[in-house]
């Protein structure tokens, strides 16, 4: 790379001495929106290949002869031409191109590219795009809006993960999550991942960014878009600008408000006929299930020893659920002066959730400053203080679980009038042996505290105006503390394990990332028609986190919050540090503005690596040649523009911290199955052989793409049609490969593996309607993807994702990444289930592939009508097909608690058990099935615990995922005041689901959150919808 | 134009200085590289006790298998189900990977040791391979044919199966050695690091004469003169008094207490009942263990469920008091089997000290005691026909069987074992039983696809893969 930057070093000294002019004309060249600088503007002599451009400071120096015309030129604005005649100064002032301006994208290294000349795909969403909805986590924010992102939200508690995919997946176990970088610096957006059996519903850290601080996301979708972010951009990056302040922009205070009300989306329909029980109709006052007597006000004694007439409480389910309440709030002041100018903001977060004991409330701290130092040197500085704190409830498959059992409540259990502790001693009072709802949320409490800094400053100097230098420092630094009690008496995992005897866990996160990138950035006109963009420099980015936990059991004091009332503790310390040094350049030529070849290379030295196998490089290609001005004869009243372009990109991925040395491990934790080895055990310390063994030869994974894609407008603009279709191949994946145990491991980090994927990315925009009152824009995107796993190491047969043994989410060879396995029924040879002389289904001792966990397909239509001052703006989110696992739908059918079960009285005329089921299947002497049997040997039967195969659900959907109507109040009616702009409306998301194959609740569901197991529900909690209002005033 | 170029030079200088010290950070500080040994040792027989303690229908259900527990909801593993919850998978994992690893590398860090004097070293490699025999023979004896010799090797992938019987006479060669190497007048293991003795070396080379005259006797049926020189080289230094027995003992306080307590008492899980086999003798005898083993049903009397069979909980005995403490211990070795080992030697015509008669009898009594029971009711029970070994139902291997049965109760392995070995008593098959009674456990399925072809091998050499496979010893 040395080499190239010589020669073309060499090459710009040879082409400036063919300057040799008469006359100097300076000036300054400023924004018609706002009156700021425009930096990098293309001036040049008309007729002639002799140019510049303007500095940082908008200000430009060229020499013209007499009568000479300029043409100044930038992205985002329309050229204007003014005849020099014989003035020395000249200062002009660009139009902004409406249509262009959307256009204009940000790429890697925080360049802003004409997205024209671009190889590959990205796609922008602004502010108003994104804020749509108002939903606290703004990864939530990007559901059904971009081709090629999946959105994943693991449940409707507050401050919940949610998952983002781009393009699918490029590694089995590792993230496949992308970079997320605010300000041409990235952020961590760690965290999210649920477990599987206790504790509560974590946030990935994306969460605490203020969405009324961000100006616009571009997402960029392959190794190719990414490839100077490097190993952490390699399942793509989302790029975050926020809101600056301009130069020479008036001084303004902005205020903005939302107020959304928070509630379940979805609740199960019951049946409230038939009361507890759980064989033979009669009624059992401590079972769970529901397969009782009918309801008829009969006398009974009840689960505490009293007397009742059995009734049934149609809401004993509903009612633990509550209305929360989603309050923002930002202020913000804006201003510039011509040399510099500044953003400060405040925005509060104040949200309750559906559930008591749960809330989220955050306050976001935001400074942007920048300023032309002098002619050359520009430097900004932005700064983020961020306090967030929250409390939180259990999830997952555990006792503590407040809906662990509730979803299938007896109908006849009146769980909102029985009180739920005896005053006296704060016990539990339940007839069922897990945790009662309304107690378990009272007593087994979760919060957390964050703090976090983000901040970087940016200085940038003009060495030419053609040239400059490029430095930025990024920090992002949080201290993360939770504190979990479990009550005395708890009967789940809940926070600590404490199997009842009470417990406190304390933890602590403190994490630092910092980021350092030098660049250099430079264009130039090679020849008139022949234009070079590059780019080139390093980064260095060192992470380092602490994390300390202190777990305490036995305590002797109810309700005291200190580790100090624990009698056994427990502690644990990590530490994570790793480096990574990458050298990168880009090289972008454009030979008339329609034909583009952009070149990158990077090389990456990572600590996570031994020495021989720490420094690798990768490669990236992408051209892009737009047809309609290349051949202006083939633009028409139809086309107005063509575009064709490709890529070929390569990027390298680090290994997780630590996975080349074998270690020893404090003996604590077990694999989940069998006794719990704890140590201490009488103060003495066990340690354990780490069960994986480490690979000291391990090396980097790879994942080549390919992409070609094809952009066309027509009709003026009017409708305009993109599609790219791509494929990857990772190979080399990094994963702990499981080894016979025999060996004394049960696996081995090891290169091996690898995933193949193609998709299919479409965005259609079009405007039905423009007229000078309004118009109708339409933007629909629909997605394709086809992740397959290629192949695992030579004799595993498979990889857990997740879920549990069985059934849980598997990876197999030749097979769709992320399989639901588990439990199959009997199948006789037509294929039908084979059912027994009892007239029921018998399980298969072999278990097999049970369901799809990727969607057919998904699509988001976004309709924005606009009407004089009303806009009205709504998407509709689709998904085809994407299998669910889902526990809780299976647990009320076999409870007999959902409305289907009743569908037939269960008892005939004369009271006996009625049998209204044929179960559909073949007998083993090939004949069908005759045998009729009860609802309940029906439902428990199909539904039976084990039953894998039938817990499985087509999670295809069709929602109303946002809609917005605003109103911008006419500036006449504020003339008189001292607000300046006004717009108010009302809000919503979630609002309308139709889910045709996934009965009683929201198939957005996955039990262990941001992982690469989706599509997995264990006993979850439900998703929520909101809807209010907002204002929006500017003074 | 030079200007220019100096630009490079931080850009260059920044790199090459940052990726200098790339290794160090490579370095985990939080997880120890190197270790004091004994850690290790401490922690696998941590383990081994917990795997053989537990009641997780995960690990261990042995209980269901020897009809001495049922269940009241779930029937899967007492019909003879271990495929669905992948019980040989955890009992295998749990033997090579967090037992006998631990050992092993235990092993390799003290003898690398240069500060050890020898016969320390020498007692504490011995007591390290005393428990790895002891865990291999429960692999051995489980599953037939096991990786052996090229086991706990990460640079072997793919070990090999060693033919069962071999594996067995290995062991007991290992136990000559490693029981002849013991010193009781140097030191051992410190008596924190040593869970099972507190540091009495004289007591493991008890624990090993146990140990080798049980895995000596297992073998009675196929090769009668390795049982007749284990049984007889163990006699005199094996267990022989209770104060000698080797326990492991759980804490009243979380996070070490008891398995079964942490199931039971602290999940709240209402499924384990006692099995109507068990209770049945148990009551027809008037056996003093009643109470102690079991509690009453909710109706204050003693019932046991039929195995296999769908019981309502509230109806049937649950496992004692003793049984679901937290600190209950999981006996590793004790007098009990030592005395019903000499009691079937002499029955063999070893030569053993004593009687048979004496020996069962030792052996009830010590039981009783051990549970709790006086040594009057020992005697009353001992003085019943039914019971007393001149009278009582059978040959010797009926009434040794028998009252081994019973008194193994809450060793769920040692159980299954013996059930195997004597044939004594008959269990009845459970309700829905998936196969006839199992003489083994399969193979864990990872193996078949982990280690293809030596499973494969593996399998045709022990007669098939399936759970009614018998083992080499297992002859009748």
């Amino acid at each position: 790379m040395k080499k190239l930057v010589l020669s073309w070093v060499l090459m710009m000294a040879v082409v400036s001495t063919l300057f040799a002019q008469t006359r100097q004309v300076t000036g300054k060249v400023t924004s018609s929106e706002d009156g700021s600088t425009i930096p990098g503007v293309s001036v040049s002599i008309k007729g002639t290949t002799t140019g510049t451009t303007t500095s940082a400071d908008g200000t430009y120096k060229i020499t013209v002869g007499n009568g000479a015309s300029l043409v100044f030129s930038s992205v985002g604005f329309l050229n204007k031409t003014i005849p020099a005649g014989n003035a020395t100064s000249l200062n002009v002032i660009l139009e902004v191109d409406s249509k262009l301006l959307n256009e204009v994208v940000v790429t890697a290294g925080g360049v802003l590219r004409d997205k024209k000349s671009l190889g590959y795909a990205t796609s922008t969403i602004t502010n108003e795009q994104l804020t749509v909805g108002r939903t606290t986590n703004p990864v939530n924010a990007l559901a059904a809006k971009v081709a090629g992102v999946r959105i994943a939200s693991s449940n409707g508690m507050v401050g919940s993960s949610t998952a983002i995919f781009i393009r699918g997946f490029t590694t089995f176990t590792g993230s496949n999550q992308p970079l997320f970088v605010v300000d041409g610096v990235p952020i961590d957006n760690g965290g999210g991942s649920n477990a599987l059996q206790n504790g509560v519903s974590n946030s990935n850290r994306a969460i605490d960014i203020n969405q009324e601080d961000i100006e616009n996301m571009s997402i960029l979708k392959g190794p190719a878009a990414a490839a100077l972010y490097g190993s952490r951009a390699a399942n793509g990056a989302i790029l975050i600008t926020t809101k600056k302040g301009k130069t020479g922009q008036k001084n303004s205070v902005v205020f903005n408000s939302s107020y959304n009300i928070v509630e379940v989306n979805r609740l199960p329909d019951y049946q409230n006929e038939y009361a507890q029980g759980t064989v033979g109709g009669r009624y059992n006052p401590i079972s769970n299930l529901s397969w009782g007597p009918k309801i008829a006000g009969q006398a009974v004694t009840n689960a505490f020893g009293k007397q009742e007439n059995l009734t049934a409480y149609p809401n004993n389910v509903s009612d633990i659920f509550q209305k929360g309440i989603n309050m923002q709030n930002n202020l913000s002041f804006q201003g510039g002066t011509d040399k510099s100018a500044f953003r400060f903001s405040y925005g509060n977060l104040q949200e309750t959730g559906i559930l008591s004991s749960n809330s989220l409330n955050r306050n976001n701290f935001t400074l942007n400053a920048n300023s032309q130092v002098s002619e050359k040197l520009s430097a900004s500085v932005s700064a983020q203080y961020i306090t967030s704190v929250s409390e939180r409830s259990q999830i997952g498959n555990q006792l503590s679980n407040p809906f662990f059992r509730s979803w299938f409540m007896p109908r006849n259990y009146d769980l909102t009038g029985i009180p739920f502790e005896d005053p006296a001693t704060g016990n539990q009072v339940f007839f069922d042996n897990t945790d009662n709802p309304y107690w378990t949320l009272k007593n087994n409490t979760f919060t957390d505290e964050l703090d976090r800094v983000i901040g970087n400053i940016a200085l940038k100097y003009y060495l030419k105006p053609w040239l400059a230098v490029n430095y930025r420092l990024g920090v992002d630094a949080s201290a993360y503390g939770t504190v979990g009690y479990d009550q005395i008496g708890a009967r789940g995992g809940a926070n600590t394990s404490a199997g009842g005897t009470g417990g406190i866990a304390n933890s602590s996160l403190t994490s630092r990332d910092m980021n350092s990138y030098f660049q250099i950035i430079g264009n130039k006109n090679i020849t008139d028609d022949l234009k070079l963009d590059f780019n080139i420099g390093n980064e260095i980015v060192e992470s380092r986190s602490t994390y300390m936990s202190t777990t305490g059991r036995n305590l002797a004091i109810r309700d005291l919050k200190n580790i100090s009332n624990a009698s056994v503790v427990t502690a644990f310390n990590q530490t994570a540090n790793r480096r990574l040094v990458g050298v990168f350049g880009e090289f972008n030529f454009s030979y008339k503005g329609y034909a583009n070849l952009s070149f990158t290379g990077r090389n990456d030295y990572s600590s996570t690596f031994g020495a021989g196998q720490n420094s690798y490089f990768y490669p990236s290609i992408a051209g892009s040649f737009i047809a309609t001005e290349a051949f202006p004869a083939l633009k028409s009243n139809v086309l107005s523009f063509l575009k064709l372009s490709g890529n070929y990109a390569k990027v390298g991925k680090e290994a997780g911290t630590y996975a080349t040395n074998t270690l020893f491990l404090l003996a604590g934790a077990s694999d989940g199955f069998g006794p719990v080895i704890n140590f201490p055990y009488n103060n003495l310390g066990g340690r354990t052989l780490s069960n994986t063994q480490a690979d000291p030869n391990l090396g980097p994974e790879f994942t080549t793409s390919r992409e070609i894609g094809l952009e066309a407008k027509f009709f003026k603009n009017r409708l305009g049609i993109e599609m790219n279709y791509f494929n990857t191949l990772s190979t080399d994946l990094i994963f702990a490969v499981p080894v016979g145990p025999s060996t004394g491991f049960t696996s081995q980090n090891r290169n091996a593996g690898s995933l193949k994927q193609k998709g299919f990315e479409l965005l259609i925009t079009a405007t039905p309607l423009q007229t000078s009152n309004g118009s109708w824009d339409i933007s629909a995107n629909f997605t394709t993807l086809d992740p397959i796993v290629e192949s695992l190491a030579k004799g595993v047969e498979f990889i857990q994702l997740g879920g549990f043994t069985t059934p849980g989410t598997r990876l197999y060879a030749g097979q769709p990444y992320g399989l639901l396995f588990g439990s199959v029924f009997n199948r006789a040879s037509d294929g039908k289930k084979l059912i027994g002389a009892n007239g029921l289904t018998s399980l298969s001792p072999l278990q097999g592939a049970i369901g799809n966990t990727n969607p057919d397909w998904t699509a988001g239509i976004t309709n924005n009508i606009r009407y004089k001052n009303f806009n009205f703006n709504f998407l509709i989110d689709i998904r085809k097909g994407g299998d669910v696992y889902s526990r809780n739908i299976g647990d009320l059918y076999r409870s007999g608690t959902a409305k289907e079960t009743a569908e037939f009285d269960r008892f005939t005329a004369n009271g006996d058990i009625a049998k209204p089921y044929i179960i559909e299947g073949t007998l083993a002497n090939g004949q069908p099935n005759t045998t009729p049997v009860s609802a309940q040997d029906y439902w428990s039967n199909i539904y039976n615990f084990g039953t894998g195969e039938s817990y499985v659900f087509d999670g295809s959907w069709l929602r109303l995922r946002e809609a917005s109507i605003s109103y911008t109040v006419p500036s006449k009616v504020l003339a008189k005041t001292p607000i300046g702009k006004m717009e108010l409306g009302v809000n919503g998301r979630n609002l309308w689901l139709y889910a045709p194959n996934f009965p009683h609740f929201d198939p957005e569901t996955n039990a262990t959150g941001v992982t690469n197991s989706q599509g997995f529900e264990a006993n979850g909690l439900p998703q929520t919808r909101n809807y209010g209002f907002f204002l929006r005033a500017t003074f | 134009m030079k200007r220019i170029f100096l630009v490079f030079v931080p850009l260059l200088f920044l790199a090459t200085a940052c990726t200098e010290d790339l290794a160090s950070l490579n370095v985990e500080t939080k997880k120890p590289a190197a270790i004091p040994a004994p850690t290790l040792f401490s922690n696998a027989v941590k383990s081994l006790a917990g795997n053989l303690a537990t009641a997780s229908v995960n690990v261990n259900v042995f209980r269901f298998t020897t009809s001495q527990w049922a269940m009241a909801v779930y029937q899967d593993e007492a019909q003879y189900d271990f495929a669905t919850r992948a019980i040989p998978n955890s009992w295998w994992n749990g033997m090579y990977r967090d037992v006998l690893a631990d050992l092993r590398e235990s092993a390799r860090l003290i003898n690398a040791d240069p500060t050890l004097l020898p016969k320390e070293k020498a007692n504490k490699l011995a007591i390290l391979d005393i428990m790895e025999v002891y865990t291999f023979s429960i692999l051995v004896n489980t599953f037939g044919n096991v990786p052996y010799t090229q086991a706990l090797d990460a640079a072997q992938l793919f070990p090999v199966y060693d033919d069962a019987k071999t594996v067995s006479a290995s062991l007991l060669t290992r136990l000559n050695a490693s029981i002849a190497k013991l010193d009781p007048s140097a030191a051992g293991f410190t008596a924190s690091e040593d869970v099972v003795y507190k540091g009495n070396v004289s007591k493991w080379a008890k624990f090993g004469n146990t140990l080798r005259f049980k895995l000596g006797m297992v073998l009675a049926d196929v090769d009668g003169s390795a049982a007749k020189a284990a049984a007889e080289a163990s006699d005199a230094g094996a267990i022989s008094t209770a104060s000698d027995n080797g326990l492991f003992t759980f804490l009243s306080a979380s996070p070490n207490q008891n398995p079964i307590h942490v199931d039971i008492v602290l999940g709240g899980r209402q499924d384990y009942i006692a099995a109507k086999d068990l209770m049945d003798k148990l009551l027809g005898w008037n056996d003093p263990r009643t109470g102690l083993y079991f509690s009453t049903n909710n109706g204050g009397k003693y019932a046991g469920g039929i195995v296999g069979k769908v019981n309502t909980y509230v109806d049937f005995s649950r496992a004692g008091a003793k049984v679901i403490a937290a600190d209950a211990p999981y006996v590793l070795a004790d007098y009990v089997e030592t005395e019903f080992l000499r009691a079937e030697a002499k029955e063999r015509g070893f030569t053993v000290a004593g009687s048979a008669e004496s020996h069962y009898n030792n052996a009830i009594t010590a039981s009783i005691l051990y549970w709790g029971g006086t040594a009057a009711q020992a005697a009353a029970y001992l003085a019943q026909p039914e019971v007393a070994y001149a009278t009582a139902e059978g040959d010797w291997k009926q009434k040794i069987g028998t009252q081994k049965w019973i008194a193994l109760y809450n060793r769920p392995y040692e159980t299954w074992t013996e059930v195997r070995r004597l044939d004594q008593p008959k269990i009845t098959a459970p309700i829905n039983a998936k196969s006839g009674f199992p003489t083994r456990l399969t193979y864990p399925n990872t193996e078949q696809t982990l280690n293809g072809k030596n499973y494969t091998a593996a399998a045709s050499a022990i007669g098939g893969d399936v759970v009614t496979t018998k083992l080499f010893w297992d002859k009748n």
